[in-house]
Formats: C-alpha cells, structure tokens, sequence
C-alpha cells in the first residue's frame, strides 16, 4: 500500500525472500486486506491506496471480484439468511397446495394487467400515427372542398356580388384579381397541395435517422418514431436496450464530450486506431480521470478489408457517472501478447432530459439498437 | 554482501544445462529442486507484483535468467535467496527507468489488463458455489468458517477458536486455507472463462 519506508520495506522483502513461513504469512495477509476492501472495512485514504497500489496490478481486479463474491458467500448473514430459508420453505411446503394457488391467481392478474396496459399503449401509438398523417390529408379535402365551392360560386354567381378583394388587391387591376386570388386552376391547385404537403412534413414529422447509419430500413421506421421525444417513452417501455455509439478521434478530454440521455442502457465507442495494425482480439480498460479503474473487457474483432475502426462491445451505463474518463485498448499479437493500439480520453455527461444522445467535435449522433 | 551488476547480457540464452546447474543448486533432489525453483518463482511474482511492476512475470523470469547465467559462469553463491532478491532490486530498477522512458500510459494499459473480463458478478457467485461443491464437507467448513466474519475482532478471535479446535497452529491453518482459497480462486477463474 506504500505505507512502509524504503528500509521497512526491503526487510520485509529480505526475509520473506529467505524465510518460505514469512512469505505464506505475507500472502495471507494479502488475502486479508483484498477481503478488507472487498467487505469496505479500509478507510478512505486506505482504500485510494489499495485501488492505486493493488488495483493496477494484473490479477487485482480478478482477485477483488472473487473476494467480493466469497464474502457474500461465507458471511454468516448469510448462512442466517438460509436457515431461516429454510424453515419458511418447510412450512410452505406443508401448505403448497394453498401457496401455488394464490400464486396462480396472483400470476393470472399480473398476466391480465401487463396485457390490457400493452394492448392500451399499443392502441394509443396507432391513434397518434393516425392523427399524424390523416392530418395533411384532411387539409388537402378541406382545401379541395373550398375551391371547388368557390369555383362553382365564381362560375354561377353575378360577380357583382362577389366578396370584394382585399385592400391591397385592390390594387391590381379586376381582371386579374379574381384570377389570382381564386385558385381556379388545377395547377394552382396542385401547387397548394405540395406546399401543404412539405409544410407539415418539416414542422411535424419526426427528424430522420441519418441512413448513412446502415441502419435496416425495417427497423428505420421505429427508429424514426424513437427519435421524437414525444414517442420515446412509450416506445422504451417495448424496447430491451438502447445503445448508443460514439465515434473518439481525440486524446484531450476537452475535446470530446459524450453526452447520454438518460434511457440509454449501454454505450459502445467507436475508436479509430493509432496504428494500422489490425487485430482479431482486443482488450480495453476504462478508468476515471484519477486511474481508477472502471471496468475491462475485451472481444474477437473480425477482420474486414477497409474496416479501419474498431468498435468496443456495449459498456452499461450504470458503470459510467458524468466525469472525464480514458480508455486504453490492446490488441493480441501474434505470440499471444498484448501491444497497445490506442488510448482515447473523453468527457461523459449524463443528461437527465429527453434530448438524444450526441458527442460533440466529431461526426454527430449515432442511435443503434 | 556485495553484488557486482548482473546486467542483461543479450547473447546469451537459457539452455538445459544451465537451468539443471540452477536446479542442482537450490536442491540434489530434482523433484524437491523442483518444488523450491517453483516457490522462488511465485516469491518473485509476488515482489514485483507488490512493487506495481506492469510485467511481473517477465521481470520474475528475467531474474531467474540471470541467477543462472551468473551460476553457469561459475560465480560461487553462498546465499541464494538473498543473491536473488538483490537480483530482482535491480531488474525492478531498470525496469522503472525504462517504463518512465516510454508513455506512461502504454504500461499501466499492459498492466491493467488481467484477464480482461468484464465478469458478471452473478456468473461469479454462482461459479463461487460450484467451486465451494467441489471441496471436500471438512475443508469447506473449514474455509467456510474462517471467512465467515465480517469484523475484524471477531475475525481474529474466531480463527483463533477454530485453530484450537481443530488442534493445529493458527499460522498452519492460515496457511492452509489460503492455498484451498487460491485453488477456489483458479477454479472460479476457470469457470468464468466458460462463460466467454
């Protein structure tokens, strides 16, 4: 932990070099620190210490892990927990019969309830799409109607007694007023409909899914629903997972910022090597700002002609909080060694509204399931 | 005592006979010589792996490497263990000097990465439940109850409890359960990586 002074520590190293009782010593008590940290027993300054002196070393995690599960697994608690278990399981089973049919029935209103509310959500969405796109319909018919009703009117009516123009068309002569101002014409009809048509679908269709994604344009058109605020709830409550993709071309931290909306699940980061070595395995590691490690992974990676980038596995998000981060990736050598391939830096901040997910300084958002 | 700088001699490799000549000198029994290069080796792990060293298990070979040549040149060791420990002082030493040289980054990334496993916590106990299967009724209650305690008083007193029941010296019985955790270890280890 770098307690110890230079002297302190080489006469411990000298004897447990040459005393083997010493060293089986050293290593229990090793075993007792991780199971310390593990259990949360070490204070603060304790614990920085151990992550920075321990942590970091290979096996370290591993060994943290294990300890974690082996004290969830030894802990008296928890032996309690069972005997206790057990006894409730003994006197359920005496009484099975009632149990299993208050849990059918329980099980029969979950069923009813998780359905009808499905059914609910899912009747409610098609209302929404059909409002959506009855709505340039039904102005169409009513502007449709209009001419048509002022065509007739135009065509049977003595033009004395038609409505007056407007002061500013009073301006122009008589007899292009009227035809200007009534659309009389098929073309001018047509025209108004497309200018309709194109008003609504800017203002009010949802922004597109950029299809450089390759996105499959099966699933666009969810995607497309997904990208409007307004749908995303709903349409969360019908999908697993949410990842998002973000492209890491920098080193500085101030640089890149990755912002993720709060549905997101997972992030997956788009890496674009400093060597142009390629690999079929890689491992990385993501750590905060201050070399605390967050959490390592590593995938096969399948080599493609002119594929150049290399994309991590999906990263929860419940690993990641807002702060600065960095990730170290290896890629397997052919003697099985790992040589680094790339380090990127990048800041990540949680939004808690409902905008997209976006990385700024680079090539803008990516939304993939 | 004194030592005269075993540097890295890079025309020279390891052969047979010099890993026999060291083997002959930890022990005339090959087996036993055996068993004592295999505690010397995971000491050295261990002393590097303390010092933050980002390739432990290179830096422990590389020991190892030059003990033997300066035992095949003909260097008379009285002291070996402590021949050796100098020894890895000064490969920890070049080893720092050469990891400052290079990025600082592209070390801690070699020695962070451990397995790389990015393992559920849930595969693990459950793995951790199939290992503790594997142990004999004895040993597990054994390991089971010396973990067990949450506190450290209680750590303390219960084990010392449990030494006395079982008849046998407390350091024997740490001893003991912390090779039977190091087997659990390897096992979970083991069963994680099926999971991948």
């Amino acid at each position: 932990m770098g307690v110890c002074s230079q002297a302190e520590r080489e006469q411990i190293e000298s004897e447990y070099f040459e005393d083997d009782h010493a060293f089986q010593e050293m290593l229990a008590a090793e075993n007792d620190l991780i199971d310390a940290y593990a259990r949360g027993e070490l204070t603060r300054d304790e614990r920085r210490r151990f992550e920075k002196h321990f942590l970091t070393s290979p096996g370290g995690s591993d060994r943290v892990q294990f300890a974690r599960a082996f004290a969830g697994a030894v802990s008296g608690d928890v032996r309690a927990h069972e005997t206790k278990l057990r006894a409730t399981l003994l006197d359920g089973f005496r009484e099975w019969r009632g149990a299993l049919e208050r849990a059918a029935i329980a099980a029969v209103v979950v069923l009813v309830v998780v359905l009808s509310w499905q059914l609910m959500e899912r009747r409610r969405m098609n209302n929404e799409l059909r409002v959506e796109y009855s709505e340039p319909g039904k102005q169409i018919e009513s502007l449709q109607r209009d001419a048509e009703r002022t065509r007739i009117t135009a065509t049977t009516t003595d033009p004395e007694n038609l409505p007056g123009p407007s002061d500013e068309l009073k301006q122009r002569p008589t007899n292009t007023t009227r035809a200007t101002h009534l659309p009389t014409s098929k073309t001018n009809n047509r025209e108004l409909l497309t200018s309709i048509g194109r008003e609504h679908r800017e203002e009010d269709s949802p922004r597109s899914v950029d299809p450089r994604l390759g996105i499959d344009p099966r699933l666009r058109s969810v995607l497309q629903l997904a990208v409007d605020d307004r749908r995303t709830p709903s349409l969360m409550a019908l999908t697993p997972a949410w990842i998002a993709v973000f492209p890491l071309r920098s080193r500085r931290t101030d640089e890149t910022t990755i912002t993720v909306a709060r549905w997101v699940t997972a992030i997956r980061l788009q890496l674009d090597p400093e060597t142009a070595a390629k690999y079929r395995e890689y491992r990385a590691v993501i750590e905060t700002a201050d070399r605390r490690p967050i959490t390592s992974f590593h995938w096969a990676e399948p080599l493609q002609p002119n594929h150049n980038g290399i994309l991590t596995p999906p990263v929860p998000t419940v690993y990641l909080s807002s702060g600065d981060y960095a990730i170290f990736v290896t890629g397997k050598d052919r003697d099985g060694s790992f040589v680094r391939v790339a380090e990127y830096s990048f800041r990540l901040v949680r939004d808690s509204g409902r905008s997209k997910s976006r990385s700024h300084g680079d090539t803008g958002d990516s939304l993939k399931n | 005592m004194g030592f005269t700088k075993t540097a890295a001699k890079k025309d020279w490799v390891l052969t047979k006979e010099g890993f026999d000549r060291f083997l002959a000198t930890l022990d005339t029994d090959r087996d036993k010589a055996g068993e004592k290069y295999e505690n010397i080796r995971l000491k050295l792990l261990k002393y590097f792996q303390w010092c933050g060293s980002v390739a432990p298990d290179i830096d422990a070979d590389e020991t190892i490497n030059r003990v033997t040549r300066r035992i095949e040149e003909g260097a008379n060791v009285y002291n070996l263990a402590g021949y050796i420990y100098g020894v890895a002082k000064l490969v920890h030493t070049e080893s720092l000097k050469r990891r400052n040289q290079q990025e600082m980054e592209s070390g801690y990334l070699v020695e962070l990465l451990s397995t790389g496993r990015d393992s559920n916590a849930a595969q693990c106990q459950e793995c951790l439940k199939r290992c503790l299967g594997y142990l004999s009724d004895e040993d597990r209650e054994v390991i089971t109850e010396y973990y067990q305690y949450e506190k450290f008083e209680d750590r303390t007193t219960g084990r010392k409890r449990l030494a006395e029941r079982l008849g046998v010296p407390l350091t024997t019985l740490r001893v003991k359960t912390y090779r039977q955790r190091l087997h659990l270890e390897a096992c979970v280890g083991e069963c994680l990586g099926r999971y991948e």
